[in-house]
């Protein structure tokens, strides 16, 4: 009996305390679902804003994205936010979902109360493409000298307006 | 540049240019460099062509509407690009709108003040672009200075604030609305930024003239402005309605409904196009007739001569005060005579040109508003939706519920595209080439 209660228990309390495990599209397309519910996220680090103790982790699933409201204790791992040059550090991030967050001006975020990272971001090597290089330097160069030979002609024959 | 130099040098000719001549080459223009402005964009491998083109149109004409689908991990390079063409694109609208289709019969209350209508079209672009080259440039390095330190107080790098101060000062004051982050305003999740976004909104969407008349100390200009008393009303009524209709949703404070109602409303009413909510939140989410009010604010637009797009505040003012005249001639003699005015830098009669061209201007927007919005809706999309849409890209604004994205119907992409280029010109343009090309066609074929 007493094992029926407990389980009773677990089911009733069990959804407000379990996290969902959701993408970044579902807290956005269906907001409704998980306002003010605990969720788990993993997305990749676009950008960090440092505000004193706490800070914005910008982070990207899919094509959306989401700010992160944290503790900059949890920060201590993050190394590599993401950009042309670099994918970013992926990180799993638990936490209470917003859908219009009052403490924050009515931005969807997450509060999180834990952030880790699953995956170390790294540099991308880019190799240059000789073939455009030149091309844009010949147009460089080609455009310079026809616009300086305008300049020249227009130089010897100001016209009355000029 | 090569391209725009070769034909400086091989199209020579020594007639005087004419008015129509300007404006078909204002036409041709506003086509030919998204072309070629697409270039580096569709090399960069970022972009399929269409989309490249789409991205340029939309730059060249500062709508802001964007294919890019993660702007924070595009090259610097690029990103730039973006930002620049908007800003160019910006300046070169108010050159052309001052100096070629403030000539026009149809706008002639357009013209810059300062300028003599007999001197010819092209000393007056040089003498005016020089002018609001200077005024735009001061404005770019104010405003980077202030998002710089808007972003820096924020918690931002100083390298990342000081690319994104420019990039978004040159999106913000050519009322474009690109961003650097696919978050577009929502990135920084800070009031700090927003303001500053909101100052340089309202200055980009001014009166050139305006500006150039309170720089030489006529201040008065601004309290009297036709231009600035239609932006007030407009800003007050539609921020009441939309704060009435945000309360009736999922915001629960007032200041939250304060912060994204009003940001919102001057984003649309200057045609910026900055967004601090999800797109798929403004489609869910917002009630119904906050996308229809936003929508009519962006068809409404900023000021004329501005880097604004939309009907804008001077022809409304002035179809508004002639609909005031017509009601007054009602109760008065017939042998009487009333004549109505305008301020806009000075006491201007409302004459049947005025109210003719004005009518015009406004009557083609709503014809192409239609025709967008049925274009939409028939791939599906609902009506609201494709109104907001369309009158984001037909009055250059740049907000969007989602439509707009990379694979959405080409045929749809290459709308737009025409909408934005038709809104940038304020149709005059298009009526002007299509009358070439009928012309043309008449003397070639038998």
């Amino acid at each position: 009996m007493r094992w029926l209660l407990v389980l009773m228990a677990f089911l009733v309390f069990a959804p407000s305390s379990i996290a969902q495990c959701v993408t970044v599209a579902d807290l956005l397309l269906s907001p409704d679902n998980f306002d003010n519910q605990k969720v788990v996220v993993v997305g990749e680090v676009l950008g960090i804003l440092y505000r004193g103790e706490k800070a914005w982790v910008n982070i990207e699933n899919g094509e959306y994205q989401i700010g992160i409201w944290c503790e900059t204790r949890m920060l201590e791992n993050l190394k590599v936010t993401a950009d042309y040059r670099h994918r970013g550090d992926i990180v799993e991030v638990i936490g209470i979902f917003h859908k219009a967050c009052p403490e924050h001006g009515g931005d969807p975020d997450i509060h999180a109360e834990n952030l880790a990272v699953l995956e170390r971001g790294y540099e991308i090597s880019r190799e240059i493409n000789w073939w455009l290089m030149t091309l844009s330097l010949i147009l460089l160069a080609l455009g310079l000298f026809l616009t300086v030979k305008l300049r020249y002609r227009e130089k010897r024959a100001l016209p009355y307006w000029y | 540049m090569t391209a725009c130099a070769l034909l400086e040098l091989l199209c020579v000719t020594e007639r005087e240019m004419e008015l129509k001549h300007a404006i078909l080459v204002a036409a041709l223009l506003w086509l030919a460099a998204p072309f070629f402005g697409s270039l580096p964009l569709w090399f960069s491998g970022q972009y399929a062509f269409l989309d490249s083109f789409f991205e340029t149109t939309s730059g060249l004409t500062t709508t802001g509407l964007t294919l890019t689908q993660h702007a924070d991990l595009l090259p610097k390079s690029i990103n730039f690009l973006r930002h620049l063409l908007q800003f160019v694109g910006g300046v070169g609208v108010v050159v052309i709108s001052l100096c070629i289709f403030g000539r026009t019969q149809i706008s002639s209350f357009l013209m810059f003040k300062g300028e003599a209508r007999e001197a010819g079209i092209r000393p007056s672009i040089v003498k005016t672009s020089r002018r609001i080259l200077g005024i735009a440039l001061t404005f770019l390095a104010l405003g980077t200075v202030l998002f710089t330190l808007a972003g820096i107080t924020e918690g931002q790098k100083p390298g990342d604030a000081v690319f994104d101060g420019l990039n978004h000062t040159m999106a913000a004051y050519s009322t474009g609305g690109f961003s650097t982050h696919s978050q577009n305003m929502l990135y920084y999740h800070s009031a700090l930024v927003e303001i500053v976004a909101l100052v340089l909104m309202i200055l980009g969407s001014l009166n050139f003239n305006l500006h150039y008349a309170i720089l030489t100390g006529r201040r008065g200009e601004m309290v009297k402005d036709i231009e600035i008393k239609v932006f007030l009303v407009f800003l007050i009524t539609g921020g009441l309605l939309v704060g009435f209709y945000l309360s009736r949703s999922f915001h629960s404070s007032a200041f939250t409904i304060f912060r994204k109602g009003f940001f919102h409303v001057i984003s649309a009413q200057t045609t910026t196009g900055f967004q601090t909510v999800p797109p798929s939140y403004t489609i869910y989410l917002w009630p119904v007739p906050v996308l229809v009010l936003l929508s009519i604010l962006m068809i409404v637009g900023g000021s004329a001569n501005s880097t604004s797009g939309g009907i804008k505040n001077l022809r409304l003012g002035i179809l508004f005060k002639s609909l005031l005249l017509e009601i007054r001639k009602t109760f008065l003699p017939s042998s009487a005579v009333v004549v109505e005015t305008y301020h806009h830098l000075g006491e201007n009669p409302i004459t049947e040109t005025v109210i003719r061209g004005a009518a015009v201007v406004t009557l083609s927007y709503l014809l192409l508003l239609g025709f967008g919005t049925l274009v939409t809706t028939s791939f599906g999309y609902p009506f609201h939706a494709s109104l907001f849409e369309t009158a984001s890209a037909l009055a250059n604004t740049g907000l969007s519920c989602g439509v707009t994205s990379p694979s959405m119907p080409s045929i749809l992409k290459l709308t737009y595209i025409f909408l934005m280029w038709a809104g940038r010109l304020e149709i005059i343009a298009i009526f002007v080439l299509l009358g070439f090309i009928f012309l043309q066609l008449r003397r070639i074929l038998p």
